[in-house]
């Protein structure tokens, strides 16, 4: 069975790098730009982590978040931020995994796997 | 011996009393202040009063009327207008023709009185009244002509003794009038009295007269100064206090110099120069200041060297200064000057220093105002910069990020697969991470070098209209329109680089804080030897009390969130600098919520060279 992972970013580079490095390591990647992308994604590709930033236009990573809780979605979250208050901002949003910026390619593969396996236990 | 007092003799007492009091004090102050108005007060004041005395005694029969006695009250009279005329011309100025004329004939006068045969001298006595009355029309004359240019205490002084010197003058006429003898010793009487008091409280006023006298100018001057702490510029707020004391004492100048304990000098703020007087000088306001105590100071020096450096004019003669001081503090000194000892300058003094005073607690809150305010700007630098640390310490981390995992995985795809063609894509984007990277540090550096006024580099003819084209393209997208209005082209002298910055900021803002779908109107014209150029967007627009200090370094809006809106917070202080190093305005309009204007005006020419006129605020004189 293969992992669904969403990464919703408005920038670009960090976009299609992250979608390269975890395509090699076997997940299945879908994008969006923002918050209102990501939730039209989660429609299409029912995915098992998101990895999340929080600033971003139309609608932001809270608001996102706001929204998945009202739709009884419960996949685990990484929020992806260069803020000071970055785990401050996780648990804003009710998650408990954060990327803090810079991360280096360990960090992030380290992450993504224990918030799967995490929640794969969960439920 | 039995003496029958009738209404007429009691009117001659207390004239009598009046005039020993008055001699008595007149030569009091003299002694105690032997400067030339008082030695002549003295002199005028304490021989009319023995003179009368010895008239009490003739009187009286204590002693008989000779020749010699006759003689000596004969002098003493006729001197009397002579030495008001001193005296005016000490305080107000009389021609040295006329006082010349009027000195003439008081020798002319006092010879006659002393070398003429004794039977020729009831012949002589009409003449003599002539000139005694002359000059004293010639007193009263001058005196209330320089009422009319004095103020206050002085002014009402001056009064007094001018209607003194008219009872008196009325005194010795009415001895001349065809009238009953009675009639004619009441006239002479009531007038005596009145000359009496007269000259009584114009020059020794008993101390609540000097008060109630005080009262008008002190008021105004309070009442002005309560408006003072209103004054936002401090030369203005000096200006006031120079004004309302030289208003107060009548004075045509006056001057505030406040202490610089660093420096250890007066600085006269509203000095045509920027005036500065080390605390070793002994100019009157330094010796003032040095002493801590009022100084009254007649007869200054005209120094030319002082007059080339501060502009003085020769004219002034007098100084009055005091010191102004609170709780010990030494803040500066308040001087006023004129061209003539004032008659009264003790009383003067003394308003001086309560004028002094009120201006201490004026300049001291002043002071304590600027300090807070000095502070809080410290604390708020502090702030911005704690933020600006923080804000950029966020923007790096992003493209820190890429670079670094993106390095990770082309190493990792090399170890695994050494084969393999170059990641040519992972390599793209660590090329493009690292310009990002390198721009931002540039920008930071720029930062730094904007506060040390070297932005502007080597300028050449520019064409804005080409500059503001290329920079719309920079920053097109399909969420915004760009109207841009202009003429074919404008040219001017710029340093390009530096207005492809002003406009990246200008567009990127309007674009940055524009709503979806929103227009960003561009206007450019020429009017005379400026450039106008106005950026304007349909964005969430600055909040009052962010326009203020929109132009600073670090600032960002309270409207702006943060989290959508990312940035230095340094593009618009880069903006301004930019714009004033061009010689140029930037200014902006706006409204919460109704988008924002901003408007640019730049030189045509580079105004660096051209000659530069400076003009200066003319005021008055110092010492």
């Amino acid at each position: 069975m293969t992992t669904n992972i969403l990464i919703v970013d408005d920038d670009a580079t960090i976009r299609e790098m992250l979608t390269e490095v975890l395509e090699e390591e076997g997940y299945t990647v879908a994008v969006a730009t923002n918050g209102a992308e990501g939730l039209a994604a989660i429609e299409r590709t029912l995915p098992t982590l998101i990895l999340l930033d929080m600033r971003m236009p139309v609608l932001d990573g809270w608001g996102f978040a706001r929204i998945l809780k009202e739709r009884s979605l419960r996949m685990p979250i990484v929020v992806m931020t260069a803020a000071q208050e970055s785990s401050q901002w996780s648990q804003e949003i009710g998650s408990a995994w954060t990327l803090a910026k810079p991360f280096n390619l360990d960090e992030l593969l380290q992450v993504v796997q224990r918030a799967i396996r995490h929640h794969a236990m969960s439920v | 011996m039995l003496v029958s007092l009738t209404a007429s003799d009691f009117l001659r007492y207390i004239s009598w009393l009046v005039f020993f009091l008055i001699g008595f004090w007149s030569i009091i102050r003299a002694i105690r202040r032997p400067i030339p108005v008082n030695i002549n007060a003295g002199l005028l004041f304490g021989g009319l009063a023995a003179a009368i005395a010895l008239g009490a005694l003739v009187q009286f029969e204590l002693i008989t009327a000779n020749a010699l006695i006759q003689s000596f009250i004969a002098t003493v009279l006729i001197a009397t207008p002579f030495m008001l005329v001193r005296l005016m011309d000490d305080v107000i100025g009389v021609p040295s023709r006329l006082r010349r004329i009027f000195t003439g004939a008081f020798v002319f006068s006092v010879a006659l009185i002393w070398l003429a045969p004794p039977e020729m001298i009831m012949a002589l006595a009409v003449p003599l009244m002539l000139v005694l009355l002359i000059t004293l029309g010639y007193v009263v004359f001058i005196g209330l002509r320089a009422v009319r240019r004095t103020h206050g205490i002085t002014q009402r002084r001056l009064i007094a003794v001018s209607l003194g010197s008219l009872f008196l003058g009325l005194n010795f006429a009415a001895g001349q009038l065809p009238l009953t003898p009675e009639d004619a010793r009441s006239l002479v009487d009531l007038f005596g009295v009145a000359a009496g008091i007269s000259y009584y409280i114009g020059f020794v006023p008993p101390h609540w007269l000097r008060q109630l006298w005080q009262g008008p100018e002190l008021r105004a001057f309070l009442v002005s100064s309560a408006s003072l702490p209103q004054i936002k510029d401090n030369s203005e707020l000096y200006q006031a206090i120079e004004r309302g004391a030289a208003a107060a004492l009548g004075a045509p100048y006056a001057s505030i110099g406040l202490w610089n304990e660093t420096n250890q000098v007066l600085v006269f703020p509203t000095a045509e120069a920027p005036g500065e007087l080390t605390i070793s000088s002994d100019l009157p306001v330094v010796q003032a200041f040095r002493m801590q105590k009022p100084l009254f100071v007649r007869n200054v020096t005209y120094d030319p060297d002082l007059d080339a450096k501060f502009r003085l004019r020769s004219r002034i003669r007098v100084v009055l200064a005091a010191p102004i001081s609170i709780g010990g503090e030494r803040l500066g000194v308040l001087c006023v000057y004129g061209p003539r000892v004032s008659l009264f300058a003790d009383d003067d003094l003394n308003l001086l220093k309560l004028l002094a005073d009120q201006a201490a607690v004026v300049i001291e809150s002043r002071q304590l105002n600027e300090q807070t305010a000095r502070l809080r700007a410290r604390e708020e630098s502090a702030r911005l910069k704690e933020d600006f640390l923080s804000a950029a310490a966020h923007d790096l981390k992003t493209p820190l990020t890429t670079l670094i995992v993106q390095a990770q995985l082309s190493e990792r795809r090399a170890i695994r697969n050494p084969a393999a063609p170059p990641d040519l894509i992972g390599l793209r984007r660590l090329v493009s991470e690292s310009e990002r990277l390198r721009t931002m540090v540039l920008e930071l550096l720029d930062g730094a070098r904007a506060e040390q006024d070297q932005l502007v580099g080597q300028r050449e003819l520019v064409d804005l209209v080409d500059c503001v084209r290329a920079a719309v393209a920079r920053h097109e997208s399909a969420q915004h329109t760009f109207v841009v209005e202009a003429p074919e082209q404008l040219m001017g002298m710029y340093d390009p680089g530096r207005i492809a910055q002003l406009l990246d900021n200008l567009t990127e803002n309007a674009v940055k804080y524009s709503p979806e779908g929103g227009v960003i109107t561009i206007r450019l014209w020429q009017n005379a030897a400026t450039i106008h150029l106005t950026v304007a967007d349909q964005g969430i627009g600055i909040p009052s009390t962010d326009l203020p200090h929109l132009f600073e370094r670090f600032h960002r809006g309270v409207n702006v969130d943060d989290r959508k809106f990312p940035g230095w917070g340094l593009g618009l202080s880069m903006c301004r600098r930019i714009v004033h190093q061009h010689g140029g305005q930037i200014s902006v309009a706006s409204r919460e919520g109704g988008g924002s204007t901003f408007s640019v005006a730049l030189p045509v020419a580079d105004p660096q060279s051209q000659p530069i006129q400076h003009t200066y605020n003319r005021s008055g004189p110092f010492l």
